[in-house]
Parts: structure tokens; C-alpha cells; sequence
């Protein structure tokens, strides 16, 4: 199994990079932290099962809300820990997989890229005669963890409103900006940000994710939608993409690799690779960044938060829309706090060129 | 009007549960302990239930500060559609019994 470090190579990213996008991500905190009034918090009543149960019912349709409500206070009766937990956990997995997975057509597409891409991988285990090293297990083990974790994600944000069309529009130019800069080639799929310029990299990482971000935010005026928007897009991005790379590392052996190192072990570290490439670097890139965009972009608009409030998961019908004219305007700490960090992360980002 | 699929053998389990009190209201966890289902598979049950208009919900108001319950017993449909499952299990009862298969 590679080291961190090759995983980092391929990624084309250094620490600089990494604690810029850290950085972006505090600043996004911060907005976010003004977003939310003191009302959004959960009250002492709320335990966590409570909690976890609110989040599942955000993911029913508007005609089904009612039986969410219906668990809730079915809930809200029953006594003993053990008790509570067991009944919200099994209401969450009966609303996140139970449920109709809907829009059928792309939670179908997704379904088919992680079936494929565990089918690729299989094949690849048994030609190259990867079972005999056990780290190779654990390393499958993680890549199917990872991949059954983006299904069920992309189940969760396919189902918000407003969502599925601006993300699976920011998946698709994901990953045709991949494919592209892989100049269309096995080799690029196997390592994409090394086969083209030095400016591939910042494209990646920043330019599309904040595209995303602000293009979510600015079409719905919700940084929530635009949130939303960004994290199905590095998922669905992040399937399509983990599918053509399995199968790219399959068709050329694993592509280049360090002298001594046989096919298998190349096949293993490129597998690896591109799992940890496809399914948690870069989305988890997009995510962070696209999540500042879409917070900066709504707070720059001055939304009004009333209409904002309906994308929020325990959102019910009964909440009175008067607690929505609470947005707290942003203060100059709170400014100079969020302009030194996207300084800093800039700067940090620069000097990892 | 019951629609064409069949139910599954826990919806079944289900309606017969409610059935043996038809005229009672029953709670959602009052149910699913007597049943034996998870709550993850009690709910869509229900869902599917009332879609299917065998099952009427009603809201039983909470004391101030806490969330209403839901409650739940069988339309006049729903039980008819039990007493239909009994009469088709009677029928298929007879002929093991005419062959004494009845296993007594």
C-alpha cells in the first residue's frame, strides 16, 4: 500500500496546499457561524437521537414530512438511551436506504459508476493476483468504504431540494475538467494533475470548486443549496471519476512505476491512488472550497435568511418565517478575521507553486 | 382499494396486529415492540399502509412543549382485507385437512 506521501505526489498538493484549503475552510466557518442565530442551535431537549432523526426527516419529500413528525414524537415518548437510539437509528437507515432512492435516473447513473468501478477493481485484484498480499485487503476494504459512503451521500443530497440539477451540473464539469487535462489518456487518469501545466493544479483545486460554489449560491441566493451543490458535485465527480480511473489503471498496468516495484505492486499503489485521488482529496477539496464560495457568495448577496430557511433540514412547516429576519449582520472583526485567512491561504497556496 | 401487489409478510404481520383490537388507536413504537419489526421497517410499512388506504392516522396533541403523536388503527377497508387473508388461509387449510395433512 503507498505511503501518504505518494498520495500526495499524485495529487500534485504539498502541506502548503493542504493548510491553504484549511485555512479557506476556517474562514468559511466563520461566515457560517454568523448565518446561524442562536434559534438554529438545538435546544437542551434535543439529544442526539433527536438531532439525527430532525436531519434524516429533512431528506423526505413535502408530502411525507408528516410521518417525519410522526417518528418524532413517537420519539420524544420513549425512555432509556438504548431505547432512543435504537428506534432513531433505525428510522434514520429506513429514511436514508430505505426509502425510494429518487431522482431515479441519476441515483441510478451514480449506483452504476460504484457498481462498475467495484467490478473493475475486482477483475484487477484477481488478474494481477493481488489477494496474496493482506495490506491489499485492507486497502479494499477502504476503497469499497469509500465508495458505498459517496453512494449513500449522493443519495442524501439528491433528495434536498433544489440541488440535484446544480450538482450534478458542477459533477459533470468535474469531471470534464479532469478528463480533460488528463489529455484524454490512461497515463493522465492514472496521475491527472501531473500530465499537464503547473496552472492544472490551482484549476483544480480552487478555480472549479469556487465556480461551483458561487454558481449554486448565486442562481438559488442560498448559501445552503449552494453548499449542497458543491459537496453532489466532488461526489458524483468523484464516482464517474474513480470508475475511468480503475479501469485506466487496469488497462495499462498501473501506469509508471519506481524501479524494482513488480506489476502487482504497481497496480495496488495506483488503485490506491486514484481511490484516494477520486473519492476523498479532491472531493474533499471541492467540498472545502465550494462551501466558502457558496457561504461568501449568499452573505455577499444579503439573502433574506426567510427564504433561505426552507433548504434547512429540520425545517418544518410550523416554523414561524419572524425568526428569519434574525440574520446578523457581519462584523468588522469578523471581516478582518475571514480576509486574513483567505490572505493567508492564498499566500500559503502561492508559495506551494 | 387494495392495489395489485401483494403485501409482505411483515405488512401482513402488521395489519393483523392491528386487527385483533380494530376500533383501537395504537402508537407507532406501541407497534413495532408488538410486532417485533425495527422502527426503520414499522415506517414505511405505515406509509405503504395508509397509501394503500388500509390504515387511517390521526394526531393525538402532546402536552404543552412536546410534539403531537401520531396514532394509527385499520379502515373499514383494512379489515376486509383481513378478513379476506383469513377466508383465503381457511380455504387452503381445507384440502390438507381433507388429505389429513393437517398435521394434528
Amino acid at each position: 500500500m503507498p505511503s501518504d506521501l505518494a498520495v500526495l505526489e499524485v495529487v500534485g498538493a504539498g502541506p502548503f496546499t493542504v493548510l491553504a484549503i484549511l485555512l479557506l475552510g476556517v474562514a468559511g466557518a466563520v461566515l457560517w457561524s454568523r448565518e446561524h442565530t442562536p434559534q438554529d442551535m438545538p435546544s437542551a431537549a434535543d439529544d442526539i437521537p433527536i438531532q439525527l432523526l430532525k436531519w434524516a426527516i429533512g431528506l423526505l419529500p413535502a408530502d411525507r414530512v408528516d410521518w417525519g413528525q410522526a417518528m418524532l414524537g413517537e420519539l420524544d415518548r420513549i425512555d432509556g438511551d438504548s431505547n432512543r437510539w435504537r428506534f432513531a437509528l433505525g428510522c434514520v437507515a429506513g429514511l436514508v436506504l430505505v426509502s425510494p432512492w429518487r431522482p431515479v435516473g441519476p441515483m441510478a447513473t451514480l449506483a452504476a459508476a460504484a457498481l462498475g468501478s467495484t467490478v473493475v477493481l475486482s477483475v484487477g485484484f484477481v488478474h494481477f493476483g493481488l489477494a496474496t498480499d493482506p495490506l491489499n485487503w485492507v486497502m479494499l476494504a477502504i476503497m469499497a468504504a469509500l465508495v458505498m459512503g459517496s453512494v449513500v451521500a449522493a443519495n442524501v443530497l439528491l433528495r434536498r431540494p433544489g440541488v440535484a440539477h446544480r450538482g450534478l451540473a458542477g459533477g459533470v464539469v468535474i469531471a470534464a475538467m479532469w478528463l480533460a487535462f488528463s489529455r484524454f489518456t490512461f497515463a493522465g487518469l492514472v496521475s491527472p494533475i501531473n500530465s499537464v501545466g503547473a496552472w492544472s493544479d490551482p484549476a483544480l483545486l480552487i478555480a472549479v470548486p469556487v465556480a461551483i460554489g458561487v454558481g449554486g449560491a448565486w442562481r438559488s441566493r442560498s448559501a445552503i443549496v449552494g453548499r449542497r451543490a458543491a459537496r453532489l458535485a466532488r461526489v458524483s465527480a468523484g464516482l464517474v471519476m474513480f470508475l475511468v480511473s480503475t479501469v485506466a489503471v487496469v488497462a495499462i498496468d498501473g501506469g509508471p512505476r519506481d524501479p524494482g516495484v513488480g506489476v502487482a505492486g504497481g497496480v495496488s499503489e495506483a488503485f490506491f491512488n486514484v481511490a484516494v485521488l477520486a473519492l476523498l482529496v479532491l472531493p474533499m477539496a471541492t467540498a472545502t472550497i465550494g462551501w466558502v464560495a457558496a457561504t461568501a457568495t449568499a452573505r455577499l448577496r444579503q439573502p433574506d435568511l426567510g427564504w433561505d430557511r426552507q433548504f434547512m433540514s429540520t425545517q418544518t412547516a410550523a416554523e414561524p418565517a419572524a425568526q428569519a429576519s434574525q440574520i446578523r449582520p457581519i462584523g468588522l472583526r469578523h471581516r478582518a478575521a475571514v480576509a486574513v485567512a483567505v490572505v493567508m491561504a492564498v499566500t500559503l497556496f502561492l508559495l506551494a507553486r | 382499494m387494495v392495489g395489485p401487489r401483494a403485501l409482505s409478510p411483515q405488512a401482513i404481520e402488521v395489519i393483523r396486529a392491528l386487527a385483533t383490537d380494530p376500533a383501537r388507536w395504537r402508537y407507532g413504537y406501541d407497534l413495532a415492540t408488538e410486532v417485533n419489526l425495527k422502527s426503520g421497517s414499522l415506517y414505511p410499512i405505515l406509509i405503504r399502509l395508509a397509501d394503500r388506504e388500509l390504515l387511517e392516522t390521526s394526531w393525538e396533541p402532546g402536552p404543552p412543549g412536546r410534539p403531537p403523536r401520531h396514532l394509527y388503527r385499520l379502515t373499514t377497508t383494512g379489515r376486509k382485507y383481513v378478513d379476506a387473508l383469513d377466508l383465503a388461509r381457511a380455504e387452503r387449510s381445507v384440502p390438507r385437512r381433507r388429505l389429513g395433512l393437517s398435521g394434528a
